[in-house]
């Protein structure tokens, strides 16, 4: 083959302009006219398109582009520290190293979700859940990861190519630097559910958001939280920040001080516990093994303000498991009924009948009534066998023979009570005068105190209308029985109270009869510690009783821990005469269990500063578990050195 | 020899001087001027699309330079390709396409460069030998045609002229280069359609191609990427992250121009780097963002001039060589300018087809050029007096 074609090196000059053929140029002119047509369609074809795009359409596009261009970054605003009365730090903040990510940037997911879960160790299930459940229209990061190791950071930032959308960096996290101290009272974060959202629409809570769960934490979450702030900057097609466009400062939240002492919540935990721990050595003759005492509540009051110096609730949990989002394991072991459940607060969600504790309630009931005077001679002979009761005798904790109601309080005689509740069911049957269930809610019972803590129960004042309705639904007896009006005099049968509530009726005796709203918060406070908001003492009920009733009453009351009193062997060495104690043990048998322990008391005795209140379930006697715990505690608030082993008292 | 054959035809400028002779020559009279008006223009947008698209990156006028350096190179190819008699090029042809062909071979030896063997490394500048190689195939296929008086309706001769495009075709797709192959297909298919061909030989193609394609997926000759190119645009708007990315980044950008655009340099699709590629393939959706539609629209008019222009040259000149090598060249630019704004418009597959004159790249800017010069060429030499004799 020959590559140069020789014969056509030569141009002829001479050549005709159109050598073709007519027939034959018009072919091809035809043909490129066709061709013209051709492009200038495909021309307007681009130029529709164009429009559609540009114009048409061009704010859509304008509005993607921002989208791509702009990335909104939430600031998080660090929440408020939790102080102690005195201010010292109960929870504050620190910067934990967090892995998170942002769904919207990670392209391929499925990869980056298999490298984190390799880097993390967790499931690549959980992430994804972790995902899905906070991928809202708000872009946000969704923590994956609390407090991971330096390495961790380090090497998704070295390799953030292979790590697109995620992030590695700080996030304020709670610290708890002491723990378990005051675990109910301060409470733990989680985050939000849907239904919380959803109910506190309009607040500024966002899908994602921890929230306070329990405790303070909750009830003042929205004082806590602060308020977000926001942050927006330009980026790259890397997701590479280019530059700052706009910025909210967030505002941090409020601190709460608490009405709360370190000190002497620490002291009242530490009794509490030595307390149960003491039970559970203690053997139980009526059922043939040691006492469970399973958990117990201990309060200290002020009955003057209702602050609450310190609230105890046995067993208790460790706070700091809960940071960046509680392992599942941890979880299920803190629901476990075996623990019996740490995460309840006690104090104001035990409802336990108060058994002789409510004998307060009863003998100013039975005065007012005209029942019975402090100095009406009873006789117990161990056995109550009046009327109906013969053929259902009741019988008191010991043979008291002659006694009066005074002396009945100190002794905590039930033959003087069972009677004072019998001639109240006499009463109640000729519709004469005030029934006991009615006192007892004029003592507040039988609805929660209102204290600023979450979870609060109501406790139950049983009446023959509320039995009819309970075992209407339960099928149980409808019909009240003078046993029901008799049980309730000695504070046992269907009614239940919390430890709380009863703190609160003692605290209303010593108070002449003003019931104070127990609270936790002391004042609201911010960055420079500025008070914002202060808590007021509110009187929200007061009794309708004779003081000289009352007077009485603390007198017997002061004899309890001394003489006959049931709970005199615990107080012996205590130095009554400097710091007289008054208070009333109690023990509430419930059927087939090991009693619970009551002692309610406050000190000094002329003008309390303290009410306290200890209940121990399953605790045995009132005498012998409860009070030697309410002991421990006046000691370490009184700064009293005792030496010697604190004695368990006999008595009910 | 061929001095010896010119000088046959020209004793008379034996003793003139190079230029004066080069000058002589060269009909200026009859330059087209809007043709050359239309692709200067287009080349100094393509030249400030580019900076703005790639002044992010350091240094800053690396691109600007290299491309005005190109872009004087190319005036210059321009300028020799319309200096000498076209008619020259006809006994060269099959030396030239031969040539091509061994360029073609050669850049199997060059090592490749993320995975392709399209470049030949001379010093500072990679010469694209496929893109030459275009030029060659539509001046070979010119020759051929011509030579067998414009009728490809001969079965025979169709063949004959899809063998020409073929060879360099299949070389082009192994290096792989897949959208200069395709475009060397459609000019053949084009010029084979103005030199007589039948609808029905191009229907038999047709189907052949859709055959050989499937057989190419099935036994895996055609790569992944390359068909999932093919197929992305149609679902670009459902995997934003995937091949579809660059798809729906170049359609936000283009689309967020609006009537004036956001205003030179100040893209933000194109300073974030969020369209890909974007001085090269890409540099229409910068055009379209920044200069908003009058801007795209304008690039668009000047491309409809040029072709306008070319086509009146191709239905005037004087013989059938070139009216064929005008018909090759308007479908090789009709079909970049179609295929590649329309790419970026989201209604054509992303085959990395260039934007004739505005796209990066020396190569295509010279080879557009020369393009250009010997259209010119056979505008300035239509009329007998202005063949030199």
């Amino acid at each position: 083959m020959r590559l140069i074609d020789r014969s056509k090196l030569k141009i002829e000059s001479n050549e005709a302009i159109n050598y073709r053929p007519d027939a034959a140029h018009e072919k091809l002119r035809r043909r490129l006219a066709i061709l013209a047509v051709i492009i200038a369609a495909s021309f307007v074809l681009l130029l529709t398109r164009l429009w559609f795009m540009q114009i048409v359409s061009g704010d859509e596009y304008l509005k993607k582009a921002e989208g791509n261009r702009i990335r909104e970054i939430a600031l998080e605003a660090p929440r408020g520290e939790i102080l102690d009365r005195n201010g010292r730090v109960l929870v504050k903040n620190r910067n934990a190293l967090a892995i998170s990510v942002v769904p919207e940037e990670m392209g391929n997911e499925e990869q980056v979700i298999d490298r984190l879960s390799k880097l993390l160790g967790i499931g690549k299930g959980e992430i994804k859940r972790k995902i899905e459940k906070s991928r809202a229209p708000n872009q946000r990061a969704v923590v994956l990861e609390s407090d991971v190791s330096e390495e961790i950071v380090t090497y998704v930032r070295e390799h953030q190519r292979e790590f697109k959308g995620v992030i590695a960096g700080t996030k304020p996290v709670r610290e708890y630097p002491h723990n378990e101290l005051a675990c109910h009272l301060l409470g733990y974060l989680g985050e939000i559910s849907p239904e919380q959202l959803k109910e506190k629409k309009g607040k500024g809570y966002r899908l994602g958001d921890e929230i306070g769960l329990s405790g303070v934490e909750c009830t003042y979450d929205e004082v806590l939280r602060g308020k977000v702030g926001n942050y927006r900057i330009e980026v790259d097609a890397s997701g590479n920040s280019v530059r700052q466009l706009y910025r909210e400062e967030p505002r941090s939240g409020m601190s709460l001080r608490l009405t709360v002492d370190e000190d002497a919540q620490r002291l009242v935990e530490d009794a509490l516990k030595a307390g149960i721990s003491i039970a559970r050595k203690r053997y139980n003759p009526e059922l043939g093994k040691r006492y469970a005492a399973g958990g117990g509540a201990a309060i200290v009051l002020d009955p003057k303000t209702g602050e609450i110096l310190a609230m105890a609730s046995y067993p208790s949990y460790n706070l700091n498991e809960f940071v960046g989002g509680i392992s599942k394991k941890a979880w299920k072991e803190l629901n476990d009924p075996k623990n019996m459940f740490p995460l309840n607060n006690r104090a104001i969600m035990s409802e336990l009948p108060p058994g002789s504790t409510f004998k307060v309630v009863t003998a100013l009931a039975a005065i007012c009534e005209g029942i019975s005077k402090w100095n009406t001679p009873y006789y117990c002979n161990h056995v109550f066998t009046e009327g109906p009761f013969k053929d259902y005798p009741k019988y008191c904790w010991s043979m008291h023979h002659g006694i009066d109601l005074f002396n009945g309080i100190i002794q905590s005689c039930d033959i003087v009570f069972y009677r004072l509740g019998y001639m109240f069911w006499l009463k109640q049957q000729k519709e004469e005068g005030k029934p006991i269930w009615e006192y007892a809610r004029e003592f507040q019972l039988g609805k929660d105190t209102g204290i600023d803590l979450t979870g609060e129960m109501d406790g139950r004042i049983p009446t023959p209308d509320w039995k009819k309705e309970f075992n209407e639904k339960h099928g149980g007896d409808v019909v009240w029985y003078p046993g029901d009006t008799v049980n309730m005099a000695i504070g046992q049968g269907d009614i239940l109270v919390t430890p709380l509530q009863m703190a609160c009726v003692y605290a209303a005796i010593v108070n002449n009869g003003k019931f104070t709203r127990p609270h936790v918060l002391k004042w609201t406070e911010d960055d420079s510690g500025k008070v914002i908001r202060k808590v007021e003492p509110d009187v929200y009920a007061e009794l309708q009783i004779p003081q000289d009733s009352l007077n009485t009453e603390k007198t017997a009351l002061e004899g309890v821990v001394k003489g006959k009193g049931t709970a005199a062997a615990t107080f012996e060495g205590f130095p009554l005469d400097a710091i007289p104690v008054a208070g009333k043990t109690g023990t509430s048998e419930i059927l087939g269990k090991n009693p619970t322990a009551w002692f309610v008391c406050y000190a000094p005795a002329g003008d309390p500063k303290y009410v306290i209140s200890v209940a121990i379930e399953e605790g045995g006697h009132g005498g012998e578990s409860a009070a030697p715990v309410a002991r421990m505690i006046l000691e370490g608030l009184f700064k009293i050195k005792t030496s010697g082993e604190i004695l368990p008292s006999a008595g009910d | 020899m061929r001095t010896q054959s010119e000088l046959k035809f020209e004793p008379d400028l034996v003793d003139q001087s190079l230029p004066r002779r080069f000058l002589k020559r060269f009909p200026t009279r009859n330059i087209d001027r809007v043709l050359v008006l239309s692709v200067l223009a287009l080349s100094i947008i393509g030249i400030i699309m580019i900076y703005c698209a790639t002044r992010a990156d350091t240094p800053s006028t690396y691109y600007l330079k290299r491309q005005l350096v190109f872009f004087i190179l190319a005036l210059l190819f321009m300028v020799l390709c319309a200096g000498f008699d076209y008619r020259r090029i006809i006994p060269y042809s099959k030396f030239i396409y031969v040539a091509t062909l061994f360029l073609l071979l050669l850049t199997f030896v060059f090592p490749a460069r993320s995975g392709a063997h399209r470049w030949m490394s001379i010093g500072i500048f990679d010469f694209q030998p496929s893109e030459i190689a275009k030029l060659v195939t539509i001046i070979m296929l010119a020759t051929f045609i011509a030579d067998h008086n414009m009728d490809m309706s001969d079965n025979r001769e169709f063949l004959k002229a899809l063998g020409i495009a073929l060879v360099p075709m299949v070389l082009i797709f192994l290096e792989p280069d897949l959208g200069i192959a395709i475009s060397i297909f459609v000019i053949f298919v084009g010029m084979a359609l103005v030199g007589g061909a039948r609808l029905k030989q191009i229907a038999v193609l047709g189907l052949a191609t859709i055959a050989t394609v499937v057989a190419g997926i099935e036994l895996h000759l055609l790569k992944g990427y390359q068909l999932e190119r093919l197929l992305v645009f149609i679902k670009s708007d459902i995997d934003p992250y995937g091949a579809g990315y660059n798809l729906l980044q170049s359609k936000i950008a283009i689309g967020s121009g609006r009537l004036f655009g956001r205003g030179i340099f100040q893209g933000t699709q194109t300073n974030l780097k969020f369209i890909p590629e974007h001085h090269t393939d890409f540099i229409f959706s910068v055009v379209g963002e920044e200069l908003g539609f009058i801007g795209a629209a304008l690039i668009l008019f000047l491309f409809g001039l040029l072709l306008w222009r070319l086509l009146r040259i191709a239905s005037g000149a004087r013989d059938s060589f070139g009216t064929m090598l005008a018909t090759g060249v308007i479908i090789m630019f009709f079909f970049q300018v179609l295929v590649n704004t329309g790419m970026t418009l989201g209604i054509m597959p992303v085959a990395g087809i260039t934007l004739p004159f505005l796209s990066y790249g020396g190569s295509s800017l010279i080879v557009s050029f020369m393009c250009v010069g010997l259209i010119l060429n056979i505008g300035m030499r239509k009329f007998p007096q202005d063949v030199q004799s």
